[in-house]
């Protein structure tokens, strides 16, 4: 899935490169599959079991090739079009980018927008900034879910592809045969609205996918160098761009660790990877309450691997 | 630990801090909170934020003491406001101190399962002996791996080097 920096210096040409390669490794199998022959071809004589044993396999040897050339020309086909998709929210989420800098705001590479020197310099006018600066910091989320429905509608694509030729693709939840459930995300006191509306956009459109599903309990829940070092990162990256601007830079570090915690987008308790990329930083109360008192009760008892769907209410 | 020893252990890693260039990535040691707002305060939290009101310390981040108030959601798992006070989090994991005992309390990820209604665990009879124990000195390595905060440590004196 991708995140904001990442889609940020994403290159769609190499996606659509890929695209073409698998297409030209379609066309290359097709002519392999065409021109194949058996040895019994050239021995009329040979005759008997062994000889139908042996054009047997050598149907299937040009069956499943024919699966390949369809599997490789749909594949390169979705990552073409993918490609495309992108293109199309990559420069969208650059242009809105551009615009927000230009305005003076400050982009952390996490997607969350924060006022800029220009407008710390100017208190009473502040909290205007700051709700604009939200109001920015969704709508970029809003161009990465984009951006994640397109990569993961390509991967769904590319993973029908290949289902012929069982590769074992999947979806987790519906291998395990449990019936899905659904659980309601409703805004909670306490919860920052913005970033809670935003969490709750984030899961929906993961729960549409077909990509939550209840973890294992009791497993090790994460790796906590992985949300530490997450944290470095940030904080050595607002160190590095606002050397030149100390106290917007004091004030950017300070929100980074006391205001704001690194969030598995996916939560890890719905089968979220535990990586840098599936990590964003949220409203420290907003990311515990969405954990604790909003998922947790909910799912609680279902066995694990149950499919999880996400119903949104009440966020006006 | 009193007030004068904590406040020589900060300053011994703030000499050591002060030669990494990247020492802000990992570590905040800001200058002491207002006395007014510390009072009260149980665990004698009040000693530290003394020292220093709202450390970073490798894996551990403090509150300031005017945040406080605004952090004790993290209580709710644990039991409430009433039995506990958040006074930071290691790996973002709330750290507490009861406040009928002043003992801190904290998520172990080796014993509690924090998403599965486990319970916290005692780590120390109050905060100066939490800050003494696992944040200036060899019991670090309990709570986290070596990173550069243990460095640091090291490169004050305050632990041997190797871990």
């Amino acid at each position: 899935m991708p995140d904001y920096y990442s889609l940020l210096v994403f290159n769609p040409a190499a996606y659509a490169s890929a695209g073409a390669v698998l297409s030209a490794a379609a066309r290359e199998v097709g002519t392999a599959r065409d021109t194949f022959r058996t040895t019994t071809a050239g021995m009329p004589t040979w005759w008997g079991r062994a000889r139908e044993g042996h054009d047997r396999r050598a149907e299937r040897v040009r069956s499943d090739a024919g699966l390949a050339v369809d599997a490789l020309e749909q594949a390169g086909r979705a990552m073409t079009d993918g490609a495309s998709r992108l293109a199309a929210v990559v420069t969208e989420l650059r242009g809105t980018t551009d615009q927000v800098l230009a305005q003076g705001f400050v982009v952390l590479p996490a997607g969350v927008v924060l006022p800029g020197p220009e407008h710390m310099a100017n208190p009473e006018a502040l909290p205007a900034f700051e709700a604009e600066a939200e109001a920015y910091t969704l709508r970029l989320e809003s161009i990465v879910a984009r951006g994640t429905a397109e990569d993961e509608a390509t991967a769904g694509q590319i993973r029908a592809a290949g289902a012929p030729l069982d590769y074992g693709f999947g979806d987790a939840g519906t291998a395990s045969g449990l019936t899905p459930v659904t659980i309601t995300v409703a805004l909670q006191e306490g919860m920052s609205k913005a970033e809670a509306r935003s969490k709750a956009a984030q899961l929906k459109l993961l729960s549409d996918m077909g990509a939550l599903r209840k973890t294992a309990s009791g497993e090790k829940w994460r790796d906590r160098t992985v949300t530490d070092s997450y944290r470095a990162y940030v904080l050595g990256q607002i160190q590095r761009r606002y050397a030149h601007n100390p106290d917007l830079q004091a004030a950017l570090m300070d929100r980074v660790r006391r205001t704001m915690s690194p969030d598995h987008r996916q939560e890890l308790q719905l089968g979220s990877p535990d990586t840098w990329s599936a990590l964003r930083f949220l409203d420290r109360e907003t990311n515990e309450r969405f954990g604790f008192r909003v998922i947790r009760p909910q799912i609680a008892s279902l066995p694990n691997g149950t499919p999880i769907r996400v119903q949104v209410t009440n966020f006006d | 630990m009193t007030e004068w020893e904590l406040d020589r252990l900060v300053a011994a890693v703030r000499v050591a801090l002060a030669r990494d260039p990247d020492a802000p990535i990992y570590s905040d040691l800001p200058p002491p909170a207002d006395p007014a707002r510390l009072v009260g305060l149980p665990g004698r939290l009040g000693e530290v934020l003394a020292v220093t009101d709202g450390p970073q310390c490798g894996t551990v981040i403090c509150w300031r003491a005017d945040q406080l108030p605004g952090k004790q959601f993290y209580t709710e798992e644990a039991g409430g406001e009433r039995d506990w006070l958040c006074f930071g989090v290691n790996s973002d994991d709330p750290l507490y101190i009861a406040r009928a005992s002043g003992e801190v309390w904290w998520w172990d990820p080796q014993e509690s399962g924090r998403f599965d209604g486990g319970r916290p665990s005692r780590l120390t009879d109050d905060v100066p002996a939490f800050f003494q124990q696992y944040v200036f000195g060899p019991g670090y390595l309990t709570i986290a791996r070596p990173d550069q905060w243990w460095d640091a440590l090291a490169a004050a004196g305050l632990v041997a080097g190797d871990s």
